[in-house]
């Protein structure tokens, strides 16, 4: 059975770095793993010189001992933690595909126990690696292994154990109970060691040692060395030992006695025998309906207020875009509208406190605070409010089979996201003049900042560059429908991550390129209006006039050449695995 | 205009692979036509050409004489496409989908229209539900009735009855009838035979994206029965694309 068992492990395991491999044919793949690789290469393993400098300083100072010290803590707060969960959470739950495998098989529970040990083997041995490669010390990968899989066993019995005293009616809260009064026996204990420690004796080198942190180090091993401490965390030790030994001799000596725990560990849990099918059953259940919640929400989809109302009642004739731009405001309303909440009640927060305070200095600090907000905004604005395209990925069918032209869609599309974007924008513009105007500067071109003309001269100018964003945030999934798509088996780790800064370099750069002619306009213009109207609180406005153009232009030209391409796009292919 | 629908030389490519090739048929007004084969045959990539979703490598589609090309919009206006997996927006309510809808289609009364609908359709009660707190079934039949409110002339249908209860599949059969004697041209794809059998007035039976047969189901029979004249569809169906195979 454990070969067999064995086997489907490491041939899950197999399959699954094959199928990334293989992945990695498709140009998205492998562009996002050579970006995510650069990523990791340049932060993990080319860190700067500083943190080199001072990862050789813990090594020399052999902080080892603290570490492991700090570790068997952790360690023994996750054994006693483990027992104050609710009944269901963790340590039973199996893949649908095993539920439907293996509960039906002649297995004993045992047998399924065994299978979910062996199971968790591939990736356990994963995580010790990459621990062990970018942890701060090298080697002993396999004392990190043998101490993970053991603590995987540990919980396991754990849920099996909180299960079982659920049929003797001690649920979850008594358990909490008894936890919390063995966390808080621990601490009055910990408390009263400390007290006891006095004061250390002095090396004879003292001023080298506190130079050095290696008073630190005398007084933390001076209170694990107590001997109730040390009673405490003699079986934690062992697993933060395996995991970072001092020598091979405590190498070996604590992965006999870890893995002699996770014999123990299983054998408990076997007696325990307690049904877990229909709880396993019940947490693959939740982890698929967390998953999919999570996935909502990571992609604006989940809808979090279900009654919200609809901001206007829909004629039943009329511009058909309206329609288009009605239901995304609903979708901003049930999905996003916390957001605008949170933004505004910020700086609702703001400007009140720079009233309360009736100072001057307060008015320009808070409002110069809002008008760099109102600069900002319109860069990840865009990204906040997805309530556009981007929300309809799933159903692009459906609106391809409306009587709408691309155009127009996708024109309509943005012009929610754009009118929720604009009406924050100008929530911080206007809080940030009227405080610079209250502060009463009058100085240079910060007055200009306190007239209304200014207000007017920051939405002209950001609402076409908010426009140009959320075009070229609704460009992805018409032009480069893959990298849009999210399915189930997307990628993760650092492939997933590469794959986010390839779209938000490709975005700045696109951003960047189409403000290059607006700048280059605005430029003179400044020059012109400020030579004629320099006087007028009016020049920003009128400078900002020509560039105005500019961007608009470029946004109707965006949204035309847009709605050609999505006129064109072919959705059978990626979209079907949304 | 006596056809709804007008397909001629439909070819869609995806690379090197051919979907559908060559494809050509048309649906009168008041006719059902029946789009069968075997799974990977290229009904709903046929389907999907004729409702606008993606454009086809070649050939020419009609919707009620428009160029389904060329005349993108006025196209759509007259037809209505149910998927197979019914695509719902996750924050519209059953009562908002109608009103979106009718909206795009510009329908006039669509709150005297929708009230007939959610009852046809049992969902009076869903009105203010979300698709999250629908059945499988109810979504697939908010999604129908979301097809229906604009009475279009051409109604296109992918595996209509997945997912409905037994008093669902009994009313939308009778609701696809209704709207066929209504004048409506029709096409559905089904791997039910008898249902097809039932409601179909024509079948069309593609295999590796090519049409092998076209013909009324009368027709059809006749030809393959030789003499026999209990043959079902099923039946013929099976010879068919026997014979195809064996052929290729």
């Amino acid at each position: 059975m454990i070969g067999t068992f064995l086997t489907v492990a490491l041939l899950t395991f197999k399959n699954r770095i094959l199928q990334r491999l293989r992945r990695l044919r498709e140009p998205r793949y492998l562009i996002g793993a050579i970006a995510g690789a650069a990523y990791f290469w340049f932060f993990v393993f080319r860190r700067n010189p500083k943190s080199a400098v001072a990862l050789a300083r813990m090594r020399d100072l052999s902080f080892n001992s603290v570490i492991v010290d700090f570790g068997s803590v952790i360690v023994l707060m996750m054994m006693i933690t483990a027992w104050a969960l609710p009944a269901d959470s963790g340590g039973l739950d199996f893949s649908e595909a095993e539920i439907a495998f293996l509960f039906p098989a002649p297995l004993r529970r045992r047998d399924l126990l065994l299978y979910k040990i062996l199971r968790a083997q591939p990736q356990a041995l994963f995580s010790a690696a990459i621990l062990t490669i970018i942890g701060t010390r090298q080697g002993y990968f396999i004392g990190t292994w043998i101490a993970f899989s053991v603590m995987a066993v540990y919980f396991t019995m754990v849920s099996l154990g909180r299960a079982r005293l659920r049929l003797f009616h001690i649920g979850f809260l008594p358990r909490l109970g008894i936890v919390a009064l063995i966390i808080g026996g621990l601490y009055g204990l910990v408390m009263s060691q400390i007290r006891t420690l006095g004061t250390l004796t002095m090396p004879a080198d003292f001023q080298q040692t506190v130079k050095t942190g290696g008073y630190a180090r005398l007084a933390i091993e001076a209170f694990f060395h107590k001997p109730v401490i040390a009673a405490i965390l003699f079986v934690p030790r062992f697993f933060a030992a395996a995991a970072l030994p001092a020598n091979l001799a405590t190498l070996a000596i604590s992965l006999l006695v870890v893995a002699a725990l996770g014999v123990a560990f299983f054998f408990i849990a076997a007696a325990l025998n307690v049904s877990f099918e229909e709880a396993s059953i019940g947490a693959s259940q939740k982890r698929a309906a967390r998953l999919d919640r999570r996935n909502s929400q990571r992609i604006g989809s989940f809808v979090m207020f279900k009654r919200a109302p609809a901001l206007f009642r829909l004629a039943e004739t009329g511009p058909v875009e309206v329609a288009i731009i009605w239901k995304n405001l609903i979708a901003l309303m049930r999905n996003s509208i916390a957001w605008v909440v949170i933004f505004t009640l910020m700086v609702a927060g703001m400007v009140g406190m720079a009233l309360w305070t009736r100072d001057p200095v307060s008015y320009f600090t808070i409002g110069s605070l809002l008008l760099f907000m109102a600069a900002f905004f319109p860069l990840f604005g865009p990204n906040v409010f997805a309530n556009d395209l981007r929300l309809d990925l799933p159903r692009l069918e459906v609106l391809k089979s409306y009587p709408i032209s691309g155009e127009r869609l996708v024109a309509a599309e943005i012009a929610a996201s754009l009118v929720v974007i604009s009406f924050l924008e100008l929530i911080f513009a206007t809080s940030a003049s009227a405080l610079i105007a209250m502060s009463g500067h009058s100085t240079g071109y910060v007055r200009f900042a306190g007239t209304p003309q200014f207000v007017v001269a920051i939405l002209l100018l950001t609402i076409p560059v908010c426009a140009i964003q959320l075009l070229i945030r609704n460009a992805i999934p018409v032009l480069f429908p893959a990298w849009a798509v999210r399915s189930k088996d997307e990628p993760r780790g650092f492939v997933a991550m590469g794959q986010r800064l390839v779209t938000m370099a490709g975005n700045l750069l696109v951003l960047v390129i189409a403000l290059i002619p607006a700048a280059i306009v605005f430029a003179p213009s400044v020059w012109i209006a400020y030579k004629f109207f320099s006087g007028n609180a009016a020049f920003v406005a009128v400078a900002a006039m020509p560039a105005v153009g500019v961007l608009a232009a470029e946004a109707w030209y965006g949204v035309k050449a847009l709605g050609a391409q999505f006129e064109e796009l072919d959705v059978s292919n990626e979209m079907d695995v949304i | 205009m006596d056809y709804g629908i007008e397909v001629s030389g439909l070819t869609k490519r995806y690379d090197s692979l051919v979907a559908v090739k060559d494809l050509s048929f048309a649906v009168k007004r008041g006719e059902v036509l029946g789009l069968v084969g075997p799974n990977g045959a290229g009904k709903t990539t046929t389907l999907r050409a004729l409702a606008g979703i993606h454009p086809p490598t070649d050939g020419i589609i009609r919707i009620c004489g428009f160029d389904l090309r060329n005349d993108a919009v006025d196209a759509k206006r007259h037809l209505a496409f149910m998927p197979d997996e019914p695509r719902l927006f996750d924050y519209l309510t059953v009562e908002e989908h109608l009103q979106f809808v009718g909206r795009l289609y510009q329908v006039t009364g669509v709150k005297e229209k929708m009230d007939p609908l959610l009852h046809e359709f049992e969902l009076t009660d869903k009105r203010k539900s979300l698709p999250s707190e629908l059945s499988r079934g109810m979504k697939q039949k908010l999604m129908i009735a979301c097809g229906f409110i604009h009475d279009p002339d051409v109604l296109i249908f992918d595996e209509p009855l997945t997912g409905l209860d037994p008093l669902g599949i009994r009313r939308m059969k009778e609701s696809i009838v209704r709207r066929s004697q209504a004048g409506a041209s029709v096409i559905l794809s089904s791997h039910l035979l008898h249902l097809v059998e039932e409601l179909c007035d024509t079948v069309a039976v593609i295999q590796h994206g090519t049409r092998i047969a076209y013909d009324t189901i009368d027709n059809l029979k006749f030809a393959l029965a030789k003499g026999r004249s209990d043959l079902s569809l099923e039946e013929a169906f099976l010879r068919i694309t026997a014979e195809e195979t064996a052929g290729a």
